[in-house]
């Protein structure tokens, strides 16, 4: 990829909508676009690589607007509400917010509080809501985490569209091989607040699931106990924590062509801001057998910020640049894969999600 | 003297130290738990011969509620108590802690709460018990919650007769005690009854009242029974907190609501008579867009001479001006979300 001939644009969903920066080919000037969507409180700003639309995910406000997804097909100048089929029907439950958006095998899907699967296939425009999760029969126990009970992590395997992994905070991980008919939790040898609960069948308060783009068949989690990796799909966890200054955390992330390079954004388990004030990104080179703290040119004196799930990204370029936002509205990124770190916006609302789109 | 800078913020307390000059800054913090949200902070000058004062926190935690902290030694160590912050069991839960304010002498101090009640203290925090007179007024039914709920939002004592209060109810108006809380009066409505900030000047022979509201900046000269409207000259009738200098009742500071598409800019509003006229004070603040709110008690003054003035923004970050706003520092750029702010004076 030509980086001069592409346009680099950082999606950041804040409490009080959404925002585009709008880089220069050298990711070193941006300008701040927004808010968009009407100010409203947005979990998620994504795109669609394939099209180059954007989507951002917004709550509900009780009796004043629904949650529901936007949609730009003009790189953030307009933008277009839809909440057509998001919800659980009479009888259900109400639907408070949407947490994730994200294109994954030619559709567009978005995760749900309470937890819940929908995904369009006209581009945003309509949902269908993905019934086998919520059949699941554990659904009735499931119990919510500090921030609600929310689907805040949606993970495809490109290579085969049946199967499909889904993070939830507190009904652990679920998977699906059969294109979301039916889903199997899978949380084996992660830890729980029931500390002699070690099977962990139905349960588990993962903070963000992901799984790198590379093809390798690994899964990777931020919990709030711990991080860990998965080589087999997540039908096993193993713990990799250590090294770390504090097992608690909000967002991971993969390096897009190397699938052993992960970062992860340690926080204090108490406060939920950088330990003792001092802010870090931390990469691993070995899929979290060691860990490597990346802090030049980060606040190291009273930084007690913090990040929140979809806090921090990736981009694809070459080298990769690295972003995260924080809970008081500054910007941080990297544009030589964390080495060293520029703030890049300052002043903007609390920081719910960064997204990097890279489009030609 | 030292200058203690008391910062509630939604992850603990902080406090800022600087000299006289107010130009360096030492931070130190959380000094409470990270995970008890402050919304208002005071200072105790020492009694007999202590040597520095107590710093009280009101706020609370998700996991254990409502509570009253205090600290005797500028915040290395802490106690906290809730009892007797509760309506009983036929009344609602207490929620939040909202408020503070000690009575001349400080051995009386009152906390407010959410939903809306008065609690007192005569043990220096360690029991509470609610003054039930307000939420028994007959306007109680008209009390309308705002974005932040229903709290008992700000409370005044007056400085030399502590029979005389004034508490704000957020969207319930003010009201107005003169026999220590035993009895109300609802005060007419400024604009509406969404006060945000209140505040009592200091010196003259009448009251003079400054609010801050969603509807305007009023003054009462006549402790609240009648408000004239000194919007005119500020860029927008609606912001958070109010703030006065700590001896000429004429000088008030204000922060308009700036929500210009693409983002305000980060300003303090000054009259220096009594609401004739504003100026915009500036320099030495960000230049550039903010996306950020200064809450109702994100603006303070200090005691000193030139007296300082200081600014908290709710993305975590605090602003000194040592010359009553003329010109502005950064003293903390990355904490949590800031609530609320005091300005302290220690003599050793």
């Amino acid at each position: 990829m030509t980086q001069l001939e592409s346009k680099v644009l950082i999606l950041v969903g804040t409490k009080k909508g959404a925002f585009v920066l709008r880089g220069d080919p050298r990711r070193e000037a941006w300008r701040v676009e927004g808010p968009f969507c009407e100010n409203r409180p947005t979990q998620h700003v994504n795109v669609d690589p394939r099209t180059g639309d954007l989507f951002a995910a917004t709550a509900g406000m009780g009796e004043w607007w629904s949650a529901g997804v936007w949609r730009s097909t003009d790189l953030g100048a307009t933008w277009t509400f839809s909440d057509a089929g998001l919800g659980y029907g009479e009888g259900g439950p109400e639907l408070l917010k949407i947490w994730h958006v994200t294109e994954a095998n030619g559709a567009i899907y978005a995760g749900a509080e309470p937890v819940g699967l929908f995904r369009s296939a006209d581009g945003g425009e309509t949902w269908e809501h993905v019934r086998g999760l919520r059949d699941h029969p554990s659904s009735a126990g499931w119990m919510p985490g500090n921030g609600g009970l929310c689907l805040h992590s949606i993970v495809a395997d490109p290579a085969d569209a049946q199967r499909m992994w889904v993070g939830t905070s507190a009904a652990g991980t679920f998977y699906t091989a059969d294109g979301g008919a039916s889903w199997a939790p899978k949380n084996l040898n992660t830890r729980n607040f029931d500390e002699a609960n070690t099977a962990n069948e139905v349960a588990g308060c993962v903070h963000k699931l992901i799984r790198p783009a590379d093809g390798v068949e690994t899964l990777y989690q931020q919990n709030h106990f711990g991080v860990y990796r998965s080589g087999d799909g997540g039908t096993s966890w193993q713990e990799i924590s250590a090294g770390l200054p504090s097992d608690f955390g909000f967002p991971m992330g993969v390096h897009p062509r190397d699938s052993k390079r992960v970062y992860v954004v340690p926080l204090d388990g108490n406060g939920r801001f950088m330990p003792e004030g001092k802010a870090a990104v931390w990469r691993s080179a070995d899929a979290g057998d060691s860990w490597e703290r990346l802090d030049a040119g980060l606040p190291q004196d009273h930084a007690f910020m913090g990040v929140l799930r979809e806090g921090f990204a990736l981009d694809a370029c070459d080298p990769v640049g690295v972003y995260f936002g924080t809970n008081t509205g500054q910007l941080f990124g990297s544009r030589d894969e964390g080495d060293s770190w520029s703030l890049i916006a300052d002043y903007l609302p609390p920081i719910t999600s960064v997204e990097v789109a890279v489009l030609q | 003297m030292r200058v203690l800078l008391l910062i509630g913020t939604r992850k603990g307390v902080f406090v800022a130290e600087s000299d006289g000059g107010r130009e360096a800054w030492r931070l130190r913090g959380p000094l409470t738990s990270g995970t008890w949200a402050f919304n208002d902070v005071c200072y105790r000058p020492p009694a007999g011969a202590a040597p520095v004062g107590r710093i009280y926190a009101a706020g609370s935690s998700n996991w254990y509620g409502p509570a009253v902290w205090w600290s005797d030694d500028l915040g290395a160590t802490w106690e906290h108590s809730s009892a007797g912050l509760t309506y009983g069991d036929a009344g609602p839960a207490v929620a939040d802690a909202w408020s503070l304010a000690l009575a001349p002498g400080g051995e009386t101090l009152y906390a407010g709460v959410d939903p809306a009640g008065l609690f007192r203290s005569r043990d220096e925090g360690a029991t509470w018990e609610h003054l039930p007179a307000l939420r028994a007024h007959p306007s109680r039914p008209t009390w309308q919650p705002t974005k932040a709920g229903l709290p008992l939002h700000a409370i005044l004592v007056h400085p030399t007769d502590p029979r005389r209060l004034w508490v704000a109810v957020g969207a319930g108006g003010v009201y107005r005690s003169g026999d220590g809380g035993d009895s109300w009066e609802r005060l007419p409505d400024a604009g509406g009854p969404a006060v945000l900030g209140l505040a009592l000047a200091p010196g003259g022979a009448a009251d003079r009242l400054y609010q801050q509201s969603r509807h305007g900046v009023y003054r009462s000269d006549d402790g609240g029974a009648s408000w004239e409207d000194v919007s005119a000259g500020l860029p927008c009738r609606h912001g958070f907190p109010v703030a006065l200098h700590p001896r000429d009742r004429e000088t008030a500071y204000v922060v308009p609501r700036d929500d210009a598409p693409g983002g305000g800019r980060l300003a303090v509003w000054r009259t220096r008579d009594a609401g004739g006229r504003w100026e915009r004070l500036d320099r030495g603040l960000p230049a550039g867009p903010v996306h950020t709110r200064v809450l109702r008690r994100g603006l303070a003054s200090d005691g000193l001479e030139p007296a300082g003035v200081y600014l908290a923004t709710f993305s975590g970050r605090l602003f000194a001006s040592p010359d009553e706003g003329e010109t502005w520092r950064t003293v903390a750029p990355y904490l949590p979300p800031i609530l609320s702010l005091t300005a302290a004076t220690v003599d050793k």
